[in-house]
């Protein structure tokens, strides 16, 4: 009887291994079923939609800016698609950028190339092979007919470096959270038209915006082309990055399919800018691999780093959900000599001068006061001016008060109101 | 679940229609000759049967009068005929059933009103929560209420499954008395914590753990104090890919991205004080026993990476000092205990061997919320052999520190980890060593299952012992 049951618990034992190691050994690929929730597919969909093989037989990428293969590699810097007869492509950011386009054919194509979210001071590499066309409407927007010869290629290389165009002393627009407030978000764009225009009266230029994610309330497709539709009226670039808000959608990457990537780095007039995907309420691990090379400032003077999810909560209540993970981005960017993080998620406007680690200080920044709601009592809307002047980078508040309100005097936290210029 | 729970809440257990006959006071109650007299005839609140003062006495016979006859004015001849003699029938009534609220627990002394603990619990928790919840959306993120509030709101939402669950066991009869030999955690244990990936390629190390939880037990079991710490880490290295196509290796599999091996300790010390029972001695509650803790601690995890080719080491110290807290026995197999502090970090971060440990910084507050239920093994206890507990434990720990916090919906990054368990200690028959098993899992961010296994020795100062 003994040895009968003994039998069967070998058996039982026996199953229940078998189960386990059959159950271990059924991996899969990273993200070959997609789930968009994950940060690490959203890193997958964004490689992937920065380069497209158009119906012409020429395939599109885009390419860091020292790139001259173009076949080597691509970046995630941008978006491209074609939509009937015209290829658009997104720019991610108001850096340098560069588009390869390759043509395995044995015919010369010529297409029709939109170029979406480049700074109006930019200029494009001249080359006999592109022709700027005319546009109407949108500032930020280039027509071209790009020609690319049998079984070669054409870069379109542009930005404000080689327009010469970066003053010594130039601004940025930061802010977050716009998530059910559009009515407001285009108040805010309005304002940022006066700002380029303030700038350029002052002798300096506004290179652009970053906005620090939560570009809808519920990442429905209908809210991104509203969100859309409002940049196509802006006046300068918008760098985005996702926030928890933009990533809800686990069958459909609606956020990269229509601003592009949520993990780059840009130079922009002497500052190095890493925008990092924290929608998950943190980093996709192997963008945390990318540390490094993400943070690192080359030759730039100034330093930041731009999420959703502030890295440093303090008692704001809305942090990372891995605090590890935080703890490692801020360390490397401490490390790197990262100046300033700039954030939103928590709906308020707040700084932290000096927060203590890797044995230094890191600044850090929330200002997600797009227009998501804030709680009782009167809201404080607008954006946070970044100035950019001798090593040094000033912030000041430009609030966008609801019509009818009655701006602020004061902000709740040691950044000051901007004056009007 | 929880409107289930409160449902039977309401039923209770039943109350015994006669007097039963009193135990000797459970282990974990406080010495009954403190106690005054629970059942106090002229208190209002007198527990139990009603006392035989408030039965109403048997009908007195007609002639039963005890006036002397000299004094009765009517004449004699007006008197009526003698009544025949009638044998008086006492006139009983059934004893009165307190309310549902006011009943204490039987075979428990002194008493215990766990149904009237239990609704407090969840009326507390459920203000608490709504409160925490109804704050966060009005006063919005704008007025900082974040943090504090979504501490309390786990704690609240632990207090009204605590109540709902006990309610639940309660009525099903495993209410009390305390069982001996109560669960607590092993002076020596060691765990293991569940690895592996599901990805191709990639790895996710099991984590072992020891950990010590040595105990003073005071005199008169007015308290305790127990040192507790752990030190573990990972047996391996995480191993993540770098999904990108265009940093595929020649084969086409996926390039490293990033390989981490990390090591933990965490110290401090948990102290636990009675607090008279009942708190008020002129109107008694019988609401349970409450225990005043202090649990300062330590948390320390450094991390070896490689970031693509770059090797680093992420050190985080996170500090609780002033994390006070209280316990509620809501009844002699169930407790709440709620601990609540500031939190202080040191962040430090470097090349390896060049690691600077950063200057403490405020950090998000600390809070833990745990829900107790003892559960008897009785199958075992009653055969004869080694005696057998179990214990359930759910709770809130509102901290990332060591993984992901939960995220709800658009709650991301605000909430800590729920952690679940199930112990059962089994102790050879006169043996003052027992081994306890524990199966648990913390939830955030996924389902982290965990196993641990300890030696339970006799606690310090126990007189048992």
């Amino acid at each position: 009887m003994t040895r009968a049951r003994n039998h069967t618990t070998s058996r039982i034992a026996a199953l229940a291994l078998g189960l386990t190691t059959s159950l271990t050994g059924c991996t899969e690929t990273e993200c070959a079923t997609p789930d968009y929730t994950r940060a690490e597919c959203r890193v997958v969909a964004e490689n992937s939609f920065a380069r497209l093989k158009s119906s012409s037989g020429v395939e599109l990428r885009f390419q860091d800016p020292d790139a001259t293969d173009p076949s080597a590699s691509y970046a995630a810097e941008g978006i491209i698609v074609e939509r009937g007869s015209a290829v658009h492509a997104r720019v991610a950011h108001m850096g340098e950028f560069a588009l390869s386009l390759r043509n395995t054919g044995n015919q010369a194509r010529t297409l029709e190339l939109e170029l979406s979210n480049v700074h109006p001071l930019a200029t494009l590499v001249a080359s006999p092979q592109i022709i700027e066309q005319p546009v109407v409407g949108a500032e930020t927007t280039r027509q071209l007919l790009v020609t690319v010869p049998a079984r070669g290629h054409t870069w379109v290389r542009g930005g404000l470096t080689q327009a010469n165009a970066c003053p010594p002393v130039f601004r940025l627009a930061v802010l977050a959270d716009i998530q059910t407030n559009p009515t407001q978000f285009a108040l805010i764009i309005e304002r940022i038209q006066k700002e380029a225009n303030l700038a350029e009266a002052a002798g300096e230029l506004l290179a652009g915006v970053l906005v620090a994610g939560d570009l809808t309330e519920s990442s429905s497709e209908d809210e991104f082309r509203v969100f859309q539709d409002l940049l196509d009226t802006a006046a300068v670039p918008f760098a985005l990055t996702p926030g928890n808000h933009d990533v809800y959608e686990s069958h459909l990457p609606f956020y990269n399919q229509n601003f592009g990537p949520g993990n780059y780095a840009f130079d922009v007039c002497g500052a190095h800018i890493a925008m990092l995907d924290t929608g998950s309420g943190a980093i996709a691990e192997s963008v945390l691999g990318r540390l490094p090379e993400l943070f690192d400032p080359g030759d730039s003077e100034h330093s930041l780093a731009v999420m959703h999810h502030p890295p440093y909560a303090g008692l704001t209540g809305g942090g990372w959900s891995r605090e590890d993970l935080a703890m490692i981005t801020l360390g490397e960017f401490a490390h790197q000599g990262g100046d300033l993080v700039i954030a939103g998620h928590a709906h308020m406007l707040r700084e932290f001068t000096d927060i203590s680690v890797a044995g230094g200080t890191v600044r850090e920044i929330i200002a997600g006061t797009a227009g998501a709601w804030q709680g009782a009592g009167q809201p404080i809307y607008g954006y946070v001016r970044l100035t950019f002047e001798a090593g040094e980078i000033d912030a000041c508040f430009v609030e966008v008060p609801p019509p009818g309100a009655l701006p602020h005097v004061n902000t709740p936290t040691t950044i000051p109101v901007c004056d009007e210029a | 679940m929880l409107v289930f729970g409160a449902l039977l809440l309401l039923l209770g257990p039943p109350a015994p229609l006669e007097p039963v006959p009193l135990e000797p006071a459970p282990l974990e109650q406080p010495d009954a000759s403190v106690i005054p007299d629970a059942r106090e005839p002229d208190s209002p609140d007198a527990p139990g049967p009603a006392p035989i003062e408030a039965l109403p006495l048997p009908a007195q016979p007609a002639g039963g009068s005890e006036q002397p006859l000299g004094h009765d004015p009517t004449p004699a001849w007006v008197a009526p005929p003698p009544p025949e003699l009638i044998e008086p029938q006492p006139i009983v009534e059934p004893p009165t059933r307190p309310r549902r609220t006011k009943r204490c627990l039987p075979e428990v002394d002194p008493c215990m009103r766990v149904m009237s603990s239990r609704l407090l619990l969840a009326g507390l928790g459920a203000i608490s929560a709504g409160a925490s919840v109804f704050l966060i959306f009005q006063a919005g993120d704008r007025n900082r209420i974040g943090d504090p509030a979504m501490a309390i709101a786990g704690a609240g939402v632990i207090a009204v499954g605590a109540a709902s669950i006990g309610g639940i066991v309660g009525v099903l009869g495993d209410d009390g008395p305390a069982l001996p030999d109560r669960i607590t955690p092993p002076t020596f244990g060691l765990s293991v914590g569940l690895g592996g990936s599901d990805h191709t390629d990639e790895t996710v190390p099991y984590t072992l753990a020891g950990s010590f939880a040595p105990t003073w037990s005071f005199p008169r079991e007015s308290g305790r104090l127990r040192l507790i710490g752990s030190v573990g880490g990972n047996l391996g290295d995480q191993v993540e890919r770098d999904p990108r196509p265009q940093t595929s290796n020649d084969d086409g599999t996926f390039g490293s991205g990033l390989a981490r091996r990390g090591w933990r300790f965490d110290l401090g010390l948990d102290l636990a004080v009675r607090l008279p029972y009942p708190l008020s001695q002129r109107r008694p509650a019988w609401l349970g026993q409450f225990e005043l803790r202090y649990k300062p601690m330590v948390f320390f995890a450094r991390d070896a990476l490689a970031l693509g080719d770059e090797p680093r080491v992420s050190q985080r110290v996170a500090l609780t000092p002033l994390n006070w807290g209280l316990r509620w026995h809501l009844s002699p197999r169930q407790r709440f205990t709620f601990y609540l502090g500031p939190r202080w970090d040191l962040n430090g971060y470097g090349e390896p061997g060049g690691v600077a440990p950063g200057q403490p910084t405020a950090a998000p507050i600390y809070s833990e919320s745990w829900f107790d239920l003892d559960l008897p093994i009785r199958k075992f206890a009653s055969a004869g052999r080694p005696a057998v507990v179990g214990q359930y434990t759910v709770g809130y720990v509102h901290s990332r520190f060591y993984g992901a916090g939960m995220n709800l919906g658009s709650v991301v990054g605000f909430l800590g980890q729920v952690v679940t368990q199930f112990a059962i200690r089994v102790r050879p028959l006169g043996s003052p060593i027992a081994y306890q098993l524990e199966l648990g899992a913390r939830v955030g961010g996924g389902l982290n299952p965990f196993v641990r296994v300890g030696l339970v020795l006799p606690n310090l100062g126990d007189a048992k012992s």
